[in-house]
């Protein structure tokens, strides 16, 4: 994805949200997140919107009959007419990611990644839940996921924030000193 | 002892607060790399020209800041930087390290040594962009700096704190003016830089060589950004070295300081701004191109704290066409430029400086009252005697007076040819002119004019060294002495000619 394509589709999500993110709930949100991983997954399956040649109003119902199975037609139907009309349906899916990134920056929502060498068990996630909401301010939504390069301690990643405290860290720092 | 879980949660609450000891870190991700230069996505607060780190261990200076993304030029080449990798601010500017143990030592455009010798011992560290010292700190600019070359020190006098533009083509002896302008400062007590950008890696190990076997080493440093290094080490190259010299500026030492080339650091930038899709303006270069040689050569002059700084900056044109853009805007920034002819150069003339075209605007003040009386007329009566000589070409026959001129002329040339390396103290300089000014060349023969004038300085040092050093001293030419060396000169004539 380019950072052109990024850019345009933060515009488009921009409006988006003006016009209907009164209406959006943390359900909707949590269906755009499912939309995006299926969009992510099944790229060659929507490769057609790539194509600039295909008539915009086939590759406007297909997106339209995916959005339906997740439950948000009522909600995109007018954005997924708007991008078949601008002929700019092949960033849907990076809109709909801006459309989510926006959102929870909006209304205070972090998506981290914690990252660590061993499981962490539930009172451990806490702790790190209450760490994240106490120094960003913000609501954490954590994907915990596991790395055994981290060797030691964790890593809290989001879109454009890292708070790490580790040995591989460590070594970094070591072999990036002087 | 009994551990019970709870404690153990507690004191992992308390570490994550403690352990670290800093806030969550400002990130962005690689989305494009290519040609040491990428593309990132996030770092929204990050501020022009800061340095970034990659979490691979590469580090680079955001040159370019837009609405979603930022440019950000890589400063090693060695270290690989992939899709997706995360970078980090580091929210200060770039700094280099600078210190008095820099002196006698070649180091890269980061200030890195690459002698082979010693780490350097750092002092301080400065940023490479610094504020330019407003007018009410500046003094005049008063003081002469010997080149030891004097066609240089008689008709276009470099004060300290000038910036003084070298110009030619391609081979016309620009570094040798510089090179030999370092070596004359032995003994000088002044700092020299020698900053090379975009130079063949065998030139500068030439020019580092010749430092070292005429000891100049010891009071010059050699900032190198090679023709293979990155398009940002070539631009980083001559302010680092600018950084340096305000170092050693603010403990008061006087600097001279030169740019070989800023032709080749134009390009560098030319190179970086078409990378970061700037619109091209003349000549493909980017509309800030003045900007970038003004803000660096501003940083030069003579300070009421502190010392100076003396800049040479050098810009070579094609086919002597001095009206280029890079050269237009460099004559406009500085106080005066020496042209080297390259018509001049084929015919045997060293240093080939073309009186006409070239000038020095504040260096007049600066010259000693000595070199001011026996050099007053010199500029004039060449510059006639090239205009006669480009005349006599035509065949016409010549008045009596008009070739005595010629003759006259050809003498001050040949006195005004100087070896490489072969530099002139200020009062060997003004015995030299002497002997002009007086008419006692006009009977020597044009080949000889030369030799008879190092023997004359070779005699009065040794037969008159009372007088050689009061010259010396005084930097005057009193009438009196005046009178003593017009009495040597008839005596030293009868010696040698009859």
């Amino acid at each position: 994805m380019t950072l052109q394509k990024i850019g345009l589709a933060g515009k488009y999500a921009i409006a988006f949200l003006r016009v209907f993110g009164g209406n959006i709930t943390l359900e909707m949100v949590s269906a755009l997140g499912d939309l995006v991983v299926f969009g992510k997954k099944n790229v060659s399956s929507l490769a057609l919107l790539q194509i600039a040649i295909f008539d915009a109003r086939a590759k406007a119902d297909l997106i339209k009959h995916i959005c339906s199975k997740f439950g948000l037609n009522d909600l995109l139907r007018q954005l997924i007419d708007l991008l078949a009309q601008h002929g700019r349906l092949n960033i849907f899916i990076t809109v709909i990611e801006q459309i989510i990134a926006r959102f929870q920056e909006w209304y205070g929502i972090i998506e981290i990644a914690c990252t660590s060498a061993q499981p962490l068990d539930n009172d451990a996630h806490d702790v790190i839940y209450r760490f994240i909401e106490r120094m960003t301010g913000k609501q954490a939504k954590i994907t915990f996921k596991i790395n055994q390069d981290v060797i030691a301690g964790i890593r809290l990643q989001g879109h454009d924030i890292l708070w790490e405290y580790s040995i591989a860290q460590q070594l970094r720092a070591l072999t990036t000193a002087g | 002892m009994d551990i019970k879980s709870t404690d153990l949660i507690s004191l992992f609450e308390q570490s994550l607060t403690n352990m670290a000891g800093h806030d969550f870190e400002e990130i962005g991700l690689v989305m494009q790399v290519g040609d040491l230069s990428c593309k990132i996505h996030g770092l929204m607060n990050a501020v022009y020209g800061e340095q970034i780190v990659f979490e691979g261990g590469n580090k680079g200076i955001i040159l370019n800041l837009e609405e979603n993304f930022v440019t950000a030029f890589l400063l090693y080449a060695d270290i690989p930087v992939s899709e997706l990798e995360v970078v980090k601010r580091t929210g200060g500017v770039f700094k280099i390290p600078v210190g008095t143990a820099q002196i006698g030592r070649v180091i890269d455009a980061q200030a890195r040594p690459i002698d082979g010798m010693q780490p350097i011992a750092v002092q301080e560290m400065r940023t490479v962009e610094a504020d330019i010292v407003g007018i009410a700190q500046r003094s005049p600019i008063n003081e002469s700096l010997e080149t030891g070359i004097m066609v240089i020190d008689a008709l276009f006098p470099i004060g300290k704190g000038q910036r003084e533009l070298i110009i030619g083509n391609r081979t016309t002896g620009k570094s040798s003016i510089a090179i030999d302008a370092v070596l004359h400062q032995k003994g000088n007590n002044v700092i020299c830089i020698y900053v090379s950008i975009g130079q063949r890696q065998v030139n500068l190990a030439r020019i580092v060589r010749l430092f070292e076997q005429h000891g100049a080493l010891d009071y010059t440093i050699v900032v190198s950004a090679d023709a293979a290094e990155s398009a940002l080490n070539r631009y980083l190259a001559p302010y680092t070295g600018c950084t340096i010299a305000e170092f050693f500026k603010d403990l008061g030492r006087d600097v001279l300081i030169i740019y070989d080339d800023l032709s080749n650091h134009a390009i560098a930038y030319r190179e970086m701004s078409l990378l970061m899709r700037r619109a091209p303006g003349r000549e493909a270069y980017p509309g800030d191109i003045f900007y970038l040689h003004s803000r660096l050569l501003e940083r030069a002059g003579k300070f009421l704290k502190g010392g100076s700084i003396t800049a040479l900056p050098m810009v070579e044109v094609q086919g002597d066409d001095i009206t280029a853009y890079i050269p237009t805007n460099l004559i406009s920034i500085t106080d005066g430029q020496i042209f080297l002819d390259s018509t001049l150069f084929n015919n045997g003339i060293r240093p080939a400086v073309n009186v006409e075209l070239s000038v020095s605007r504040v260096g007049g003040a600066a010259q000693t009252k000595a070199m001011k009386r026996v050099a007053a007329a010199l500029r004039l009566e060449l510059t006639q005697y090239h205009d006669l000589l480009a005349f006599s070409q035509f065949g016409t026959e010549l008045d009596a007076i008009s070739q005595k001129w010629l003759a006259r002329g050809a003498r001050i040339v040949e006195l005004l040819q100087q070896q490489q390396h072969e530099s002139y103290i200020f009062a060997d300089q003004v015995l030299m002119l002497f002997l002009l000014k007086e008419n006692f060349l006009d009977a020597i023969g044009p080949k000889q004019v030369s030799h008879f004038a190092r023997q004359f300085v070779s005699y009065v040092q040794s037969v008159y060294k009372n007088l050689y050093q009061e010259l010396y001293d005084t930097k005057e030419l009193s009438v009196a002495m005046q009178e003593q060396l017009r009495d040597i000169a008839k005596e030293f004539c009868k010696i040698v000619v009859v």
